[in-house]
């Protein structure tokens, strides 16, 4: 009696899941169904709360500034778009420009370098593998505080300060470690038979790596590179420390409108949404892509 | 550390027969190249910062020798000495690791609990979920820091606002900011908000991944709920944990931007410093550049230890093939 209250959940699926078991073998037919209300209750009041400081920060860019600071807040009002057309008027273009340059240069970079790598660490394993994933891995410790002076010096010296190349450059080592630590993981998910298929069948090593691994690999990839991009866009100590006027980034602006005009939440929270907003949207057209790039890599 | 695997001549004699035969002739020797350009720009960016980091770490390196307007004066381990000596770094120290922890299992717990709700519900709240995750990642540190300080704000906040109308009167005009360990919390709200669509995304993937054939064997064979989680779900879970894992310690332990911003710059009289912020203060606002230097050699090489640790205690238990 005892295991049977304790699957009956379960028993009750089987007539219909063995079933597609049996005519369709995908495992997406798995219903996960809430045992409980209170299981359904708690997503819809986890996913308010976590929204919730996004969405304040998207409602109060519609408010005048005399909205935003009330006591009690304001929710009830006439939306405007006076503050985000003071940002732009303020000349949010060339730093939004920044970047878009800055992250995708970097981004394209990163996975050009990070893709032969992980495969040297994965499928051609080098010798000492391990050791060199932890390198990768190891060059994360180094917090950004203590590196910034070096650079900022050798930056100067070459003449690169306040220069869109360079900060793509930092990004692009900023974001190493992890690309390869992903792609290698879903590289590793590629079937050794199918590798060694493709290599009976005469497949050169360049087919090999076109036509089996990258289409394989393509989810994963695009996972990753969705991934550094949203940390290089993100970016904000080493954007503001080694640019001025040429080559600032949104996070930049952003914290430039604090300074510079003491607290103003509205308009603050109008230019926090436009820099969150292409971030926002690409993770979302990418959902898919992204979920199911990290579930190829996930669990073997 | 390990630039030994850049030199491919060893690499044919280390490797077992066995394997071998199973690898095309090229592969062991190129192998190496495909590493080399990545390790390359890993080396030259990083490897000379770090090395001048623990030059300067080992002089009195203030603003008048950086400008070149005095000479350098040699001190060895002095500035690490002097360091050790002070108070206020052990009490950063202890503020940074307690700090570090909560994160770090603050984010774990809330991203995994969110990534079994989101597994366990219809489309539509598995959408929201969703959707409040990537609004989390998505928002730049600066200004999801500014939001949080302006919900929690004591009289303009949203948070006591509805706390207020809740029932908890005392927490009209309450200050968020004022006490050292609410400030910390505060920010480790924020860090965990911050941080937590990683974990979740990632744990979400792995228990999508987990074939239903496993739990329902488990589960015919008389596994009960909790047994299922902890010997079946939870092993295969393990490699994306090992990896959650580290990601947070290393993100949680530099925290910068957000103590920066919502402490004001470590709080009154540095309450609310971690050691990133207090060697950016020494550095640049003390303008002890050698003190500085130290803290960041002194704050690598404890992560460096804390991540080596953790890869072989889980090395035992899980191979990382």
């Amino acid at each position: 009696m005892s295991p049977t209250t304790t699957t009956a959940p379960e028993a009750a699926v089987p007539e219909r899941g063995q079933a597609d078991v049996r005519t369709v073998p995908h495992r997406r037919r798995r219903r996960f169904r809430p045992r409980h209300p209170g299981v359904a209750f708690a997503a819809w009041a986890a996913a308010a709360v976590f929204f919730s400081p996004v969405l304040w920060m998207f409602l109060t860019g519609f408010k005048q500034e005399s909205q935003a600071s009330t006591d009690p807040p304001t929710f009830f009002f006439v939306p405007t778009l006076d503050q985000y057309r003071a940002i732009l008027g303020r000349d949010f273009t060339p730093y939004f420009l920044n970047s878009v340059s800055a992250s995708v240069f970097s981004t394209i970079l990163v996975i050009i370098l990070a893709t032969p790598a992980a495969y040297a660490l994965s499928i051609a394993k080098i010798p000492r593998w391990r050791d060199s994933l932890f390198f990768f891995i190891s060059t994360r410790m180094m917090p950004a505080v203590a590196i910034i002076l070096p650079l900022y010096i050798i930056a100067k010296n070459v003449g690169v300060l306040d220069n869109v190349t360079m900060l793509a450059l930092v990004y692009t080592v900023m974001n190493l470690p992890i690309a390869v630590w992903m792609i290698r993981s879903f590289l590793v998910e590629v079937p050794k038979e199918v590798l060694e298929a493709a290599r009976i069948d005469g497949a050169t090593f360049g087919v090999e790596i076109r036509r089996v691994i990258l289409p394989m690999i393509a989810p994963g990839l695009a996972a990753t590179a969705l991934i550094c991009f949203i940390f290089a866009w993100n970016e904000f100590f080493f954007a503001v420390s080694l640019t001025a006027t040429q080559a600032a980034t949104v996070p930049v602006f952003l914290v430039g409108f604090i300074t510079s005009e003491g607290l103003f939440w509205a308009r603050l929270s109008a230019a926090s949404t436009m820099a969150a907003l292409p971030v926002i949207i690409a993770g979302w057209v990418a959902q898919k892509w992204l979920v199911r790039g990290l579930s190829l890599g996930a669990v073997k | 550390m390990a630039t030994r695997e850049l030199t491919p001549a060893p690499a044919r004699t280390a490797v077992p027969p066995a394997r071998r035969t199973r690898r095309r002739g090229r592969d062991g020797r190129s192998a190496a190249l495909y590493l080399a350009p990545a390790a390359v720009l890993l080396l030259g960016v990083l490897a000379y910062p770090i090395y001048q980091l623990v030059v300067i770490s080992l002089y009195d390196y203030g603003q008048a020798e950086a400008a070149g307007n005095a000479p350098l004066v040699f001190l060895g381990l002095e500035n690490y000495a002097d360091l050790l000596r002070r108070t206020q770094f052990w009490v950063v120290l202890a503020k940074t690791l307690g700090f570090a922890a909560v994160c770090v299992v603050g984010s774990l717990a809330v991203g995994t609990a969110l990534a079994v709700l989101a597994s366990r519900v219809r489309a539509v709240p598995r959408m929201l979920l969703f959707l409040a995750a990537l609004g989390a990642w998505a928002t730049p540190a600066v200004a999801g820091s500014y939001v949080w300080l302006f919900l929690f704000d004591a009289d303009f906040g949203l948070v006591n606002e509805v706390l207020a109308g809740l029932g908890f009167d005392g927490m009209a005009g309450h200050s968020w900011t004022f006490g050292t360990y609410s400030a910390f919390g505060l920010v480790a709200m924020e860090v965990i908000w911050c941080s937590f669509p990683f974990v979740m995304v990632t744990m979400y993937a792995g228990i999508k991944g987990i074939p239903d054939e496993v739990v329902e064997a488990a589960s015919l064979d008389g596994a009960s709920w909790p047994r299922i989680a902890t010997a079946v779900i939870l092993p295969m879970l393990r490699p994306l944990l090992l990896i959650a894992t580290i990601q947070s310690i290393i993100w949680d332990f530099k925290v910068f931007t957000q103590i920066y911003v919502m402490t004001n710059g470590g709080g009154v009289a540095g309450r609310n410093l971690v050691l990133n912020v207090y060697a950016y203060q020494q550095a640049f606002a003390g303008q002890e550049y050698g003190q500085g230097a130290a803290i960041g050699v002194v704050m690598t090489l404890i992560l460096l230890s804390v991540t080596a640790l953790y890869v072989r205690s889980q090395r035992r238990s899980v191979e990382l093939t």
